[in-house]
């Protein structure tokens, strides 16, 4: 086994003048590739149509345009030889201007990560429904705000690793990869080395973490396989912490304009928004289609008729972004609901009123809001009822009254959200063996959500079959047919379908199979607690064991029945809207700045539930993601591009000392797919960091625009008004 | 400079057994027990003492392995994940307090630690001890429950 | 990041083969103690890479004690050990408020009251208050001994009045009187392990006979190069009540003590304004503390 490292750009912009590997060959380096030593292929970027389409190499060519770009990789026996031998690359740089901000990065003049297409314009898109400008000059009110969702580090605990396996008497690979998606991996890798998708097998064993990150084909991705061959030897990559700040993914960076006409009553006559997102060097996977999707939702939980969008992705000289939990669902939600509790405030109307006289009605679904989605079922005034009971909101205004004339700054925030998923089909091979136990294979990659225990828990309810005979099998391309692997919220609702599917499809046959032997007709059969029999003569029935065991052998089958008993389904999904209503308690010491976060109540709707502790995991694991992106996390870059808080001790996730006291309920609004399934995964991160920052804007009184919330941005709010 | 390494023998006790390793004296306990002993349940999350992802016990005391080099192990006591009991991660799984993992090994550590000194911690207790551990994954809350039922409160 | 795989560490067995080894390799070695931060510094270029000399198993200097008098702390104590000291608890509380706010429990756990003075960052936890105690730290040579009252070791920033052969062996200080009230304060940007933004310690000796301040020991972290003692804060606390006017005045008066800088955490003039009132907030504490 050899082991990879990655020399990486020191600077945000800079043309690659030399670079001399001989230093690093006398400290133990077994081989050093640049970028003309191997084909340099490009990386699959985001085929957006009607972009300005770039490109990225393996290895930066001729120029890196981030700090962390892959510039030569060292190839050595051991990890601690391969990082003193990347120490001794000697790359000379010459350092241009760094574009850090996308606004700027629009200017005239500014300079250009990309020189070929001119510009740092990415993509522009609009859309329009109704009479925008009518609404607004009708308006009794316009509230204008602004505000940035900040560019945050998704940070899985286990950074990006990778060991590929070139087998030269078949020319095949074999790469076991922390990846979310590993026949996606499989697909580019083969490409990418000029092999069949067959010839490649991808492993993502258990997957410690990615939230989004893991999803991107990276260029260590190609690297590995292809060294693996060019050595013939075992490669293993290995990420450390601070490659995983510069060199994986961000989420989020989005800036959103939004103005909102309404009526003194606290109606919502007209929207405009104007997103800026700020891509990174390269488009990676989404790039375009959040800042789109986040442009769709915008409209959120409310009947807005009159709505204008805009939207601009801008390259800027920083780590690629890419899909974060929520994708482009949670700055639509933060966007709109920012907006519609400030209006709250200046209208002087209670935040949770000026929702409901808003909301989408449950007879209005499905609802086309204009912008290109159409929201399948929804009860938003249910969900925010159920918040309000259980949160028993009006006791929280009293006692915010009250201390609020004891000088304690104490602020309440809400956040009602719809959002989609679901976006992408999966397929499931289910197998009943011989003696009655069961092997399910789904195209999805669960690495922590519990999956699989849903799935087991569908197909045991389904064929009767228990739990301790039901084993999963997933992420293993040669186990079955291409998925999607794990995100946007769809495992349960895209895979989970096509495991109940396709367990249909096997009960179905098991229902024919045992027609045949008790010599019945299958409409004389009912199916029970695991067992097969005749309606009016239960005496006459079979076990599961028993058919499986028939149904291998061709002796017992009707002669139109193939033997065996399985099913492999590929499930087309809806998109379906998940929705909920939040709420957040907090105080705010004003001599310091800190903000206390006291408390978080989360009414999510998820459509039918199949297990609850697996979706309370997911609530619970989101808040704590949305906490963090609220108060404590920031990725701060110098003047030169330079990541200031690449590591554990500056960039500061939430502790369990930071999570605060936490209830949780749930609405039942079925989606119309057979498991009436929503996704959940994604619900926090979309539905609660707004509710803090409105609590904290609650509590000060005074305008927010950037998170996170750290005591110094805070302090300054309030001293900015001093001055 | 050197590519070539010392390598010294260190003896110590691991998960209650005399063993003797050969190893550089500044590589890490860390690496050591997942490149050289093989014994992978000890998680790198960061390598700088910010995660808590590879905390072992040393000396009955939680640390960081990937903080301490194997010349501060010589003639001491390692306890790892494979060596604890096992009525710890048998709570976290019951409570539904791991979903990815990666940060279970580390935390199932400090609750050893947490609850050898002790037995009957409060929340604000568990809080305290496990502020060094980081999770991405499942917002504590169940972590926490796992903790008072491998405790027993 | 770079691998320290290839250091050699060099191991004594006792206090006086471990100065031997500095004596002869002075300037080429590093002392090794838990190495939370060491081995973190070496790793990230921060720091050079040297061989190391490691004294972790010294265990004759891992005490505490009363002594003579004074409470001696031998350099390699854990801060595990000083936070949940009693003798340490009763004679000088303030230091093991500090001791639980330098890090997470595996940090306490590893990390030395020796090696956090040396590593010499002024956001250091243990460092306001061994000021406020006016400790006393002990360096060993091969062929010397001296003491260095714990004001006069830092001549700027990370720069230290210790010989390359020397060790920093052991802290001491009188225990507080009865009549000593002091506390340890930190900002942090989370409740959890974090580097802070401001800290400090404020120790107040009080007169019983005129209910007033006989003694007043402010020191204040991260604000400036080196660890301060707010002198003007201190003159305006003695011989006057500690009342709210007070309180507020001398709180004021830190800006003539320090300097802070502007970084991620915050900018200079919000350091600026949080030393103020966490040394207003930390007095108002002890206020009530006196009063009970």
């Amino acid at each position: 086994m050899l082991y990879m490292h990655v020399v990486r750009s020191r600077y945000a912009h800079a043309r690659i003048r030399s670079i001399d590997v001989n230093k690093a060959y006398k400290h133990g380096a077994r081989a050093v590739y640049t970028y003309d030593d191997i084909d340099n292929v490009e990386i699959d970027l985001e085929p957006a149509e009607g972009a300005n389409l770039v490109h990225q190499r393996v290895l930066a060519t001729g120029k890196t345009r981030y700090v962390g770009e892959p510039v030569a990789v060292v190839v050595s026996d051991s990890l601690t030889n391969c990082l003193d031998a990347a120490e001794q690359v000697e790359v000379v740089y010459d350092p241009l201007p760094a574009v850090l901000d996308p606004f700027k990065a629009m200017d005239p003049g500014s300079p250009l990560v990309h020189e070929e297409i001119g510009t740092n314009v990415y993509f522009t898109w609009s859309k329009q429904v109704g009479n925008v400008e009518e609404s607004f000059s009708k308006a009794d009110v316009i509230v204008q705000t602004q505000m940035w969702i900040q560019r945050v580090a998704p940070s899985p605990m286990e950074p990006r690793c990778t060991v590929a396996n070139y087998n030269p008497s078949n020319n095949s690979f074999t790469l076991y990869a922390s990846s979310q998606n590993p026949h996606r991996l499989r697909s580019f890798v083969a490409k990418k080395l000029g092999v069949s998708e067959n010839a490649v097998r991808v492993i993502a064993p258990d997957v410690g973490g990615g939230f989004g990150s893991k999803l991107s084909i990276y260029p260590e991705d190609i690297l590995a396989p292809m060294l693996s061959k060019k050595l013939q030897k075992p490669i293993a990559w290995v990420e450390t912490r601070m490659e995983n700040f510069y060199a994986t993914a961000h989420g989020r960076d989005m800036h959103g304009k939004i103005e909102l006409a309404l009526s003194r009553q606290g109606k919502i006559k007209g929207l405009k928004a104007e997103i800026t997102a700020d891509i990174g060097a390269y488009p990676y996977g989404f790039a375009k289609a959040m800042p789109l999707t986040a442009c769709r939702m915008i409209t959120g939980c409310y009947k807005i008729n009159n709505a204008s969008v805009k939207a601009v992705g801008v390259f800027t000289n920083k780590t690629p972004i890419a899909p974060y939990r929520g994708a482009g669902r949670p700055e639509a939600a933060y966007f709109i609901e920012r907006a519609v509790e400030k209006a709250a405030a200046r209208l002087g109307i209670d935040p949770a009123d000026i929702r409901r006289i808003n909301f989408i009605k449950p007879d209005e679904f499905p609802y086309d809001n204009g912008l290109g989605m159409v929201y399948d079922t929804g009860d938003y005034g249910k969900a925010l009822d159920r918040l309000l009971t259980i949160s028993n909101y009006k006791h929280l205004r009293e006692k915010q009254t009250e201390l609020r004339q004891k000088g304690v700054l104490v602020g309440i925030g809400l956040s009602t959200y719809v959002e989609v998923s679901n976006f992408l089909p999966q397929p499931a091979y289910v197998r009943i063996e011989r003696d009655g136990s069961l092997f399910i294979y789904s195209g999805t990659s669960p690495h922590g959500q519990g999956g699989e225990t849903a799935f087991a828990q569908i197909a045991s309810d389904t064929l009767g079959i228990p739990l301790d005979k039901i084993t999963v099998a997933h992420s293993d391309t040669s186990l079955g047919p291409p998925g999607n692997g794990t995100a946007g919220s769809w495992t349960l609702a895209s895979g989970g379908n096509a495991v109940l599917a396709a367990c249909r499809r096997i009960r179905e046959k098991m229902m024919r199979i045992a027609a045949h032997m008790l010599e019945c007709r299958i409409e004389d059969l009912e199916f029970v607690d695991g067992v097969f029999r005749v309606r009016d003569d239960s005496g006459r029935r079979l076990s599961v064991e028993h058919i499986a065991r028939a149904a291998y052998d061709i002796n017992g089958l009707p002669e139109d029945v193939e033997p065996g008993l399985e099913a492999v389904t590929h499930y087309v999904p809806e998109l379906t809207f998940p929705f909920g209503a939040h709420l957040a308690i907090v105080e705010v010491d004003a001599e310091t700045g800190q903000v206390f976060l006291r408390k978080v109540v989360m009414v999510n709707d998820c459509g039918e539930v199949v297990n609850p502790m697996l979706v309370d995991g997911q609530v619970v694991g989101g808040a704590a993601q949305a906490i963090g992106q609220a108060l404590f996390e920031s990725l701060e870059y110098d003047a030169n591009g330079t990541l200031l808080t690449a590591s554990f001790a500056d960039y500061l996730i939430p502790t369990a000392a930071e999570m605060p006291d936490i209830l949780t309920d749930r609405t039942v609004t079925p989606a119309p797919n057979p498991l009436g399934a929503k996704g959940v995964g994604e619900a926090s991160t979309i539905g609660l960091a707004q509710a803090v920052v409105n609590a904290v804007e609650d509590a000060l009184g005074r305008s927010v625009e950037k998170t996170p919330l750290t005591p110094y941005m805070v302090w300054s709010i309030l001293h900015a008004f001093e001055k | 400079m050197a590519t070539s390494r010392v390598v010294r023998e260190f003896s110590f006790k691991l998960n209650g057994r005399e063993v003797k390793v050969r190893a550089p004296p500044a590589y890490t306990l860390l690496d050591t027990l997942r490149y050289i002993i093989r014994l992978t349940g000890t998680k790198d999350g960061c390598s700088s003492g910010d995660c808590g992802a590879c905390t072992v016990l040393l000396d009955g005391k939680a640390v960081h392995s990937c903080l301490t080099l194997m010349a501060q192990v010589q003639g001491r006591e390692v306890v790892t994940v494979e060596g604890v009991d096992p009525i710890i991660p048998q709570a976290y799984a019951q409570e539904g307090a791991v979903q990815c993992g990666y940060c279970t090994p580390g935390l199932v550590m400090a609750t050893a630690a947490l609850l050898k000194a002790n037995p009957k911690p409060s929340d604000e207790d568990i809080r305290e001890a496990l502020r060094g551990n980081l999770c991405r994954c499942t917002g504590y809350v169940k972590i926490i429950r796992a903790v008072k039922m491998a405790a027993g409160v | 990041m770079i691998s320290l795989a290839d250091l050699d560490v060099v191991t004594p067995s006792s206090l006086g083969e471990a100065l031997e080894i500095l004596a002869e390799r002075a300037g080429k070695v590093r002392v090794l103690a838990g190495g939370t931060d060491l081995i973190v510094q070496m790793r990230h270029r921060m720091t050079p890479k040297t061989d190391l000399l490691n004294i972790y198993a010294l265990d004759e200097l891992r005490y505490v004690k009363l002594e003579d008098g004074y409470v001696k702390i031998g350099a390699l104590t854990d801060f595990s050990t000083i936070y949940s000291s009693p003798l340490v608890r009763r004679a000088a509380p303030v230091l093991a408020e500090a001791a639980f706010a330098v890090g997470s429990v595996q940090i306490m756990n590893k990390a030395t009251l020796g090696g956090n003075i040396v590593n010499a960052s002024p956001a250091a936890d243990s460092l306001p208050p061994l000021y406020v105690l006016d400790a006393n730290l002990t360096l060993k040579s091969r062929s010397s001994v001296r003491t260095v009252p714990i004001d006069e070791f830092y001549k700027g920033y990370k720069k230290l009045d210790i010989r390359p052969d020397e060790l920093l062996v052991e802290v001491s200080f009188k225990p507080l009187p009865d009549n000593y009230s002091g506390r340890f304060f930190k900002h942090g940007l989370r409740q959890g392990d974090a580097i802070s933004v401001v800290n400090g310690a404020v120790l107040i000796g009080w007169d019983n006979e005129t209910d007033t301040i006989a003694d007043a020991r402010v020191a204040l972290g991260a604000v400036a190069p080196t660890v301060v003692r707010a002198t003007e804060c201190e003159k305006m606390l003695v011989g006057a009540k500690l009342d709210d006017e007070t309180m507020w005045r001398a709180a004021e008066a830190v800006k003539e003590s320090i300097s802070p800088i502007d970084d991620v955490r915050g900018s200079a003039a919000y350091r600026r304004e949080m030393c103020i009132n966490y040394v207003y907030m930390t007095l108002w504490i002890l206020s009530r503390k006196v009063k009970a």
